[in-house]
């Protein structure tokens, strides 16, 4: 498929996400540190140095957000790479073992899943007093691996029966070889859909816990700066809106992109064309 | 005369003998499934494989003989029954043992698509059970071995590197010939493999397991419907109705003195090259029964022609045993309680 065959909402939804990727990673060595206050200029309008302009505290709004949105592809990224393998491997495994093996591992997920998910993810990062950024990744994948492991299962079970799958068995391969070799892979197109539609998810979830304070201790993150920003409203709404929107591009991204490889992986649920 | 001294030679040292082996699935159950039913796919079938011999398993679909083929090779875990393969109880091995043992035995599937990995290029295919058994290792070796696995199966050098969807059905079931004969087994359950391909396919796939027979000794389950090739490629025949065994014998000795109705009612739909010798089809009605719930006695008694015309109430009510029924110059066993040439 050349881009010219892409439709909109594919080219949108990877245009977004792939600004997101070069900012989070360059942008913060084009930008000055987001913590240096300049007490002279707060709440200074775009333009000259400051861009984006500066907030309360006279620190550039366009550093905060291009170092924030660092942090968001570091928590999302390592979120959903632990979730995406923690769940596969479960997943894969009770599907391809079935019996009592499945039945616990899918009864662990019903539990982990039987609670709203971000009550879970604030319960537990209210255990500590200034969370670091690892231990909201933790927070954020103690549930957030069940979805995968779900949807790894549905797919092992069918792959099961596939006939490679006998004969991987008919050739003497142990229970590793078999999951990795034969059964993960033919799992892959469905896992990676639910992490595109899962990133823009974490995201959201890292987003709310900052916004309502409970997020890593770091000033810039994303939610972090809708919420001071909101004390501003009404003299400087950019503080808001640009991490807002920042915040939004970056869902939307991932919803889009997320949507069109569903499509392309199954054609019948196609809504358009 | 060869025959009989290759029947001497299977009943000294079987290499795959099972004893009433059984294979019951459990279908529904659980919390909310309804009642538990069970499926009898195989219900109490012994057999023999002979050294360099190739018994074919024949039957309507459903008749259990794909699970049959399963279960001797531990594929699918028997309920109950005795299972040896080379004099060791495979039923009685460790998964480990299991694993190793399986480098003696193979299977080779109906399905050409299915049965390769799409992912996989036909060398990592065929290659897999020689990595797994730590066959032919050290640089070039593997290569070297796998093309020649490919030659033998008449599949070129520049095969390596492509993946399933670039060969044709027949050259896909070559491959898949290939990945079982990689590890150098000495018994093949080769189950319906020439169905899903083209006739004119077939036949060389037929002559390529022929030859294999032939040149390397290999002992074949060939699982099969069609009774024509059964006759090309196999030494004994055993027919399955409804998880049973219900005829089995020399192929020559049933095809020519067939005593179970079932047997004779398969051999009459064959197609005859001969148009002088058409024989009379006898047409059974209906379809084979549940194997959730088998018909009492002989279960093949609602569709029999004999149980028809006679309405035996032994037939209704008592399950026939195979014995031994004197056809030709030989007796071979038949479960049936009329059985007979022309009853």
């Amino acid at each position: 498929m050349t881009l010219g065959q892409a439709r909109p909402a594919t080219v949108v939804g990877a245009t977004f996400l792939l600004a997101f990727v070069l900012v989070a990673l360059l942008g913060p060595a084009v930008t000055s540190s987001p913590l240096v206050q300049n007490l002279d200029l707060v709440l200074a309008p775009p333009g000259g140095a400051h861009w984006l302009g500066t907030d309360e505290n006279g620190r550039d709004l366009l550093a905060m957000v291009f170092h924030g949105a660092r942090l968001a592809l570091i928590t999302a990224g390592s979120t959903v790479g632990i979730c995406f393998v923690v769940g596969t491997l479960v997943g894969a495994t009770a599907g391809y073992l079935g019996g009592w093996v499945d039945e616990t591992l899918m009864r662990l997920v019903d539990v982990l899943l039987s609670f709203p998910g971000i009550l879970l993810n604030l319960a537990i990062v209210a255990l500590v007093q200034r969370p670091s950024v690892g231990f909201v990744i933790f927070a954020l994948a103690i549930n957030g691996w069940v979805g995968y492991a779900r949807v790894a299962r549905g797919q092992a079970l069918a792959v099961r029966e596939r006939e490679y799958v006998q004969a991987a068995r008919a050739s003497g391969a142990g229970f590793a070889r078999i999951l990795l070799r034969h059964v993960v892979p033919s799992l892959l197109g469905p896992l990676i859909v639910q992490a595109t539609f899962g990133f823009g998810g974490v995201i959201l979830v890292e987003a709310s816990l900052s916004f309502l304070g409970l997020g890593p201790a770091v000033p810039y993150s994303w939610g972090s700066l809708l919420a001071q920003g909101t004390s501003y409203l009404w003299r400087s709404s950019r503080l808001a809106a640009v991490p807002g929107a920042a915040i939004a591009v970056v869902v939307l991204g991932c919803n889009l992109l997320g949507d069109s490889l569903r499509d392309r992986l199954d054609p019948r649920g196609r809504t358009d064309r | 005369m060869e025959l009989c001294q290759a029947c001497a030679l299977i009943v000294v040292q079987p290499l795959v003998e099972a004893q009433d082996l059984v294979k019951h699935f459990a279908q529904g159950g659980g919390l909310v499934g309804g009642p538990r039913r069970t499926v009898h796919a195989v219900d109490g079938v012994s057999l023999q494989v002979g050294r360099g011999e190739t018994l074919a398993l024949v039957g309507e679909s459903g008749s259990g003989k794909s699970t049959l083929g399963r279960c001797l090779l531990r594929l699918i875990e028997p309920t109950s029954g005795l299972l040896r393969f080379e004099g060791v109880n495979l039923l009685d091995l460790a998964p480990a043992e299991l694993r190793q043992a399986r480098r003696r035995m193979q299977i080779i599937f109906q399905d050409p698509v299915g049965s390769l990995n799409p992912r996989m290029k036909a060398e990592e295919i065929v290659a897999e059970p020689l990595v797994i058994h730590e066959l032919a290792t050290g640089p070039g070796a593997r290569r070297a071995r796998v093309t020649e696995l490919l030659a033998r199966v008449g599949l070129p050098d520049e095969s390596l590197g492509r993946f399933p969807h670039e060969f044709s059905g027949g050259q896909r079931q070559r491959l898949g010939i290939a990945r079982a004969l990689a590890s150098g087994p000495v018994f093949v359950v080769a189950d319906e493999p020439i169905s899903a391909l083209d006739v004119s396919i077939q036949a060389q796939i037929v002559n390529l397991l022929v030859d294999l027979q032939t040149q390397d000794g290999l002992s074949f389950l060939f699982v099969s419907h069609d009774l024509r090739v059964v006759k090309i490629l196999a030494h004994r025949v055993a027919v399955m109705y409804l998880g049973r065994i219900v005829e089995t014998g020399p192929v020559a000795e049933v095809y020519e003195h067939a005593a179970h109705p079932y047997t004779r009612a398969l051999l009459s739909a064959v197609p005859s090259p001969d148009p002088a010798r058409r024989r009379l089809r006898i047409v059974l009605d209906g379809d084979p029964p549940s194997p959730l719930d088998p018909p009492p006695g002989c279960a093949f008694h609602p569709r029999c022609p004999l149980y028809a015309s006679m309405r035996d109430e032994r037939c209704r009510t008592v399950r026939p045993a195979l014995s031994p029924f004197l056809g030709g110059a030989d007796s071979h066993p038949v479960a049936c309680h009329h059985a007979g040439p022309d009853a």
